[in-house]
């Protein structure tokens, strides 16, 4: 009980020292604008389609946006602590070194959720209010707006394998800027490294294919988050739950992994 | 025998220079015992490994070889942590909370009950004396206050030893004064206190023990009365001299008219000790 | 294990690596079915990119947003930057963006149909003023450039079709391009019969394909079609059945079928 009690005071603390930081209103702020710039649309005349422009742009939103703050308050709300030397606080009380990672990452992944529920809450919002002002054929709603959501839920938990990466990077890092650049990196391999499992069976050179198959498998498909053509507008080809807790898992485990290297890591490294 | 609240054994601490495992050595067979209330100086120059040693006790860095332990348990451990409260040298705190924040924070993480929380908070905050500025962001806090509610932090869970990196370093000699006396008091509600400090003076007035490290060795350690007392001379307490009565001191005091009101035993200044010490090592070394 | 780790750096460096490697390779194998799996569900729902479309009109930038997953969002943008090709009547662009726009996301029938309509019907009117407008042009040229620019919005629904085989929204359109810009009643009538066949189409496709027969002077066709038609209309106001009941009783009169022969709404 005392462990739980601890690991929910550093998130706590990680969370509240987020939204106290001026990053988050800046990124939010963006998004929001973003979202209410999708009425930009409206001038194009697109009728109902046009909801599927606003879905698209929403869905970029949240998925960019979202991607930056994951990465950027991993990296500041974790090294930051190693860097200004809170942790030699922290960690000079009886608090284990996986408590201190598992609080922070869970406080990162609050604030996250804030963020993915106040834009879904707005862009569901939006487009409510667009849909009511189109001249909509059927009674039928255009929007699946319960997917908007789904959506979002997907991409919390994608955004959950980011943390872990970036813990995992800080774990070893020497500064601030490694950590920052090594995890965008990282994303971005896992963002297109599934070309290159498409195209490594090509490979003729054995050593080759080997050595291509097995980076492969170092990096997560992000890929099997990208659900968003799927998702929100009802002419889209629906997903069918068990997939979508499958990427849930799947999402989970990576984060799970990440999180248990970077508590190696960090156990073993000298402060 | 009663158990000592820190025990040092043969601590080494080498640090590897590159890929190929070239070391430098920080800190080199330490040996040294802090028994339970006593305030206890570790003396060095920068570099000396004074801030090693208080890390390797705290778990935060590990030795190379060698074994500490607190009240018994291992240095690092969660039992061994549990029981201390650290201080660390320009303690840097979360800006955007309050002090009051702060503690509640660090008496969450270190165990406070609950129930208790609140009132030790408060309690802390009194003894440092930061209950007006309990509410401010510690963004706003000067540097001595950063240094008192460092040492609140380190109270806040009520732990029987606290290591103190450099308390009073860049501090006013208000807050220095301020912070000499919660540690005094300290001691007389039971407290064992490791301290560490390059203010010497400061060091001879608080100390009971001392201990004085050089390039991770151990120079000289013991209590501080001993350590200052200089064998086989004494000084004299002389009235009433005129100034050529002062230059027929040497030849006799009694000639000379005056009247011999005390003799003590001579001491020299914990600075030139700790001169002495440094300058003994250094030319042992060249 | 003290010593190990803190004065063989390049040891522990190693270790950490191998862990790394072991950990997250045996991650990736034991989530393989599912990566399989969800990767699958997610192709299925999705036409698959054509890679060479990107290669060289388009910068790296719209490459790495189609491939890193915002490849509907970077459609949407590049639907936008088509529009303003429009609105210029610049002709090359136009057509290099719809095979752009339709490269990286072929899904939305709204890209397919719009591109159709602004090269069957937007760019015969450029090319016709381009050429002198319509006073200078003589009839047959101008029928000329519009029979070619149909012919080209032909082709693109045609690759449309491909992706959607059965959508009514895209076999109307092609129906609708036979019959306004090409006024071959003969050809448009078939898609407009396969568009009324598929789920979801609007009601009146069905009446239009019944009209057409008529104009093939095929009324007995358009009759028994009609009549197929009012028997399987669902019981909504849209569906029009009464409209569809007076075209049959027109085509009754016009083709004398009368008393017990006549068309019973209730049989």
């Amino acid at each position: 009980m005392e462990r739980v009690d601890r690991i929910w005071a550093v998130c706590a603390l990680t969370f509240t020292e987020a939204v106290r930081q001026k990053f988050f209103y800046i990124v939010l702020f963006i998004g929001g604008g973003m979202l209410l710039g999708s009425g930009y649309f409206q001038q194009f005349d697109f009728g109902v389609d046009e909801l599927k422009f606003v879905i698209d742009f929403s869905f970029g939103t949240l998925f960019f946006l979202g991607t930056i703050l994951a990465i950027t308050a991993s990296t500041q709300l974790f090294y930051s602590e190693i860097e200004n030397r809170t942790a030699h606080t922290l960690l000079a009380k009886p608090v284990r070194h996986f408590e201190f990672l598992l609080g922070k990452c869970l406080g990162v992944q609050l604030l996250l959720l804030l963020f993915v529920l106040l834009l879904c809450g707005l862009m569901s919002a939006l487009l409510y209010l667009r849909e009511l002002s189109l001249p909509v054929t059927g009674s039928e709603s255009l929007v699946r707006y319960g997917e908007l959501w789904l959506y979002g839920l997907i991409q919390w938990a994608r955004f959950g394998v980011l943390c872990g990466a970036c813990l995992l990077v800080g774990s070893i890092a020497r500064s601030y800027l490694f950590t920052m650049m090594v995890s965008f990196l990282l994303m971005l391999v896992g963002q297109l490294q599934y070309i290159a499992r498409e195209s490594y069976a090509e490979i003729a050179f054995l050593p080759l294919r080997w050595l291509v198959q097995t980076l492969a498998l170092l990096f997560p498909n992000l890929q099997v988050f990208n659900v968003g053509d799927q998702l929100g507008h009802a002419a889209a080809t629906s997903l069918p739950f068990g997939v979508l807790i499958q990427i849930l898992l799947y999402a989970g485990a990576y984060t799970l992994a990440y999180l248990g290297l970077a508590w190696w890591n960090f156990k073993r490294r000298e402060l | 025998m009663a158990e000592a609240a820190i025990r040092i054994e043969g601590f080494v601490k080498d640090y590897p220079v590159g890929i190929r495992g070239k070391r430098v050595r920080a800190i080199d067979g330490l040996s040294l015992e802090v028994g339970a209330n006593q305030i206890y100086g570790l003396l060095g120059p920068n570099g000396s490994g004074k801030s090693t040693t208080i890390k390797l006790l705290l778990g935060l860095l590990r030795p190379s070889s060698g074994v500490g332990t607190i009240f018994g348990k291992p240095a690092g451990s969660l039992a061994a942590r549990q029981a201390l409260g650290y201080l660390p040298e320009s303690p840097y705190f979360y800006r955007y909370l309050s002090g009051r924040e702060l503690l509640r924070y660090f008496a969450r993480v270190s165990g406070v009950a609950r129930a208790t929380r609140e009132e030790r908070v408060v309690a802390v905050l009194e003894r440092v004396g930061l209950s007006a500025a309990a509410d401010r962001r510690l963004s706003t806090y000067s540097k001595g206050m950063l240094q008192r509610i460092g040492l609140a932090q380190a109270l806040v869970h009520d732990p029987q030893i606290l290591i103190l990196d450099e308390p009073t370093a860049g501090v006013d000699p208000e807050g220095t004064a301020a912070i000499a006396a919660i540690i005094r008091d300290l001691k007389e509600r039971g407290k064992t206190i490791l301290l560490s400090s390059h203010l010497l003076s400061q060091m001879e007035d608080l100390c009971d023990h001392i201990a004085i490290i050089n390039r991770g060795r151990l120079l000289c350690e013991g209590a501080v009365e001993d350590l200052l007392q200089l064998k086989g001379a004494e000084s004299y307490l002389v009235e009433g001299l005129d100034a050529s009565g002062q230059a027929a001191v040497k030849a006799g005091i009694s000639a000379a008219g005056g009247s011999l009101k005390q003799v003590t035993p001579a001491r020299r200044g914990l600075e030139h000790l700790f001169s002495e010490a440094i300058q003994a090592e250094e030319g042992g070394a060249e | 294990m003290n010593l190990l780790q803190t004065e063989r750096p390049l040891l522990l460096k190693l270790q950490a690596g191998l862990l790394a490697v072991l950990v997250l390779s045996a991650t990736a194998l034991v989530l393989k079915p599912l990566e399989e799996n969800s990767s699958r569900a997610l192709q299925a729902g999705q036409v698959e990119l054509r890679m060479d479309a990107l290669d060289q009109s388009v910068g790296q930038g719209v490459v790495l947003g189609v491939m890193g997953g915002l490849r509907s969002l970077v459609a949407d943008f590049a639907w936008l930057e088509l529009n303003r090709k429009w609105e210029a009547r610049d002709r090359a662009g136009l057509g290099a963006m719809i095979q752009l726009v339709t490269s990286i996301d072929p899904r939305p029938e709204f890209f397919w149909i719009n591109s159709a309509r602004m090269v069957g019907y937007d760019v015969p009117h450029w090319r016709i003023a381009a050429a002198g407008g319509y006073q200078q042009l003589s009839t047959a040229e101008q029928e000329n450039i519009i029979a070619e620019q149909a012919e080209q919005a032909l082709v693109l629904l045609e690759r449309a079709l491909r992706v959607h085989p059965q959508s009514p929204r895209l076999k109307l359109e092609v129906g609708q391009i036979y019959l306004n810009r090409l006024q071959d009643f003969e050809s448009a009538a078939p898609w407009f019969l396969a568009a009324s066949k598929e789920k979801n189409a609007p009601y009146f496709v069905a009446r239009i394909y019944a009209d057409l027969l008529l104009r093939l002077n095929r009324p007995a066709e358009a009759y028994a079609f009609l009549k197929t038609l009012y028997l399987e209309l669902p019981d909504d106001p849209m569906a029009q059945a009464t409209i569809v009941l007076e075209r049959i009783r027109e085509l009754e009169a016009e083709l004398r079928i009368e008393g017990a022969a006549a068309f019973s709404p209730n049989p």
